[in-house]
């Protein structure tokens, strides 16, 4: 295990870590909007509360979630240890500053829209998570969702944090597979075909739930 | 004939405060390079008993990477795929403030005004950047049956003058771009081929033990690179890491 923690220590080590960790938690994405979705469906709920069931009781979910708390913890430690390394290795910056000739809003601000998606993950966490895990009495999981996402207060902070997201995985999806080492000529257009339905689909269909119970009158 | 003023960092040694100094500049040529330019400024401030300006040169030719320096915030200045020394005023007008400062980087401390320490390329150089077999001369070359592909990749690779504008460009001074050349043109040609492994895990090793920062694939590197080094080199070589590393 010597040769592999040592890998992990490198520059490139560590940004392969956040890379793959990335990709991991962008599979959870799909799977989170795909049960959150169904919130659409008129049926008063009775899918999506058998999928949040689903996922409440059944155990290879829960090791799954456990792998999952761990990507994100690993994200965003390795994340800020490769910020920090990059600061210190800049101590000095230039007085003039032309506009970036290539370089993208994005992925100079990485950090900083991560921590605007840590923020998020905190509060929602704390609403919904926290509640139907370990609320007392446990609230009903659909009732509840659909109590958040008629909040207007609720639906702009998650508009505004899908936009953080959405921002984050424009540059984090491409910048994943060129640490990976395949963003070359052969793949570049597949990846960024991918990634442009990835950063604006995703966050899209996440912030289109409340969009639609809070402004649009959703039942 | 045009008049300019130039804001230069003037810094006397590495372990001293710098500071701004500004400097109006009469008579200059569009014709003049920029190094030139630097140079009749320097012959006045000797006359004139001032301290002249440091900064590096040697070929003056846009091929040894020696010249550096940060023009109005850019490595080598407003125009890309040239060094500073084949940079000329016709690129500037009448009247312009010109803002030099010295490359920015912790691997690159100062020593001196615009001049700084690039030793830590050497020192990866040192870790991989060389081929043990016995090369010959042209004609064993030629007798090597090389893709033409792999043989174009190879040479825009080895187009890398080492000058450190790639740092110099980067928000996290990273020196992947410099890296990922050097290694991509070793990795490409079956001269390269003995070492191709280790080389890739101890430049790495070395790059990362100079205080260089970690690729965020911002592109300024790509953008500023006077030789026209691409990202695709940076793929190669954390594909490279990754293949020697696993294997």
């Amino acid at each position: 295990m010597g040769w592999f923690m040592k890998a992990l220590s490198t520059s490139i080590g560590k940004k392969l870590l956040v890379g793959l960790t990335g990709m991991f938690l962008c599979i959870f994405l799909v799977v989170h909007l795909y049960i959150n979705l169904h919130l659409f469906k008129a049926d008063g709920g009775e899918t999506f509360t058998a999928m949040a069931e689903f996922m409440a009781n059944t155990w290879a979910v829960k090791v799954m979630e456990i792998g999952l708390f761990l990507g994100i913890l690993l994200h965003i430690i390795y994340g800020i240890l490769v910020t920090f390394q990059n600061w210190s290795a800049k101590p000095v910056g230039y007085t003039t500053s032309p506009k970036p000739v290539s370089s993208k809003f994005e992925s100079r601000n990485m950090i900083w829209l991560g921590l605007i998606v840590l923020v998020f993950l905190v509060i929602h966490l704390q609403g919904i998570y926290y509640q139907v895990k370990f609320g007392t009495p446990k609230p009903d999981t659909y009732e509840l969702t659909l109590s958040v996402m008629r909040d207007p207060t609720w639906a702009v902070i998650y508009i505004i944090a899908m936009y953080a997201l959405a921002i984050h995985l424009k540059h984090g999806f491409q910048s994943a597979f060129q640490t990976f080492g395949l963003n070359t000529p052969k793949y570049k257009g597949l990846v960024d075909l991918v990634a442009y339905v990835f950063w604006i689909g995703i966050p899209l269909a996440f912030a289109s739930i409340p969009v639609y119970f809070a402004f649009l009158g959703g039942k | 004939m045009m008049n300019i003023t130039l804001k230069v960092w003037r810094q006397k040694s590495c372990n001293s405060q710098g500071a701004f100094a500004t400097y109006g500049v009469e008579g200059v040529s569009p014709d003049m390079s920029f190094l030139e330019m630097l140079d009749m400024l320097n012959e006045r401030l000797i006359k004139k008993g001032e301290e002249p300006i440091a900064f590096d040169h040697d070929c003056r030719e846009g091929i040894c990477g020696t010249c550096s320096m940060v023009i109005n915030g850019r490595p080598h200045g407003p125009i890309k795929g040239v060094t500073t020394c084949q940079l000329h005023m016709r690129s500037f007008s009448e009247g312009d403030t010109i803002v030099i400062e010295p490359f920015r980087a912790k691997a690159f401390p100062v020593i001196k005004d615009l001049v700084v320490d690039r030793s830590s390329f050497e020192r990866i150089m040192v870790a991989g950047g060389y081929v043990s077999v016995r090369t010959g001369n042209a004609q064993d070359a030629n007798a090597l049956p090389i893709g033409k592909h792999e043989a174009d990749e190879a040479f825009n690779a080895a187009a890398c003058i080492g000058c450190g504008a790639c740092v110099a460009s980067c928000k996290n001074s990273s020196a992947m771009l410099f890296v990922g050349a050097k290694v991509s043109q070793y990795a490409l040609l079956p001269q390269g081929q003995p070492e191709r492994k280790q080389r890739v895990l101890n430049m790495v090793a070395a790059m990362d033990l100079e205080g260089f920062g970690n690729c965020s694939n911002t592109g300024a590197c790509e953008a500023t690179c006077p030789k026209g080094i691409d990202l695709p080199h940076i793929a190669r070589l954390n594909r490279e890491y990754i293949a020697a590393t696993l294997s």
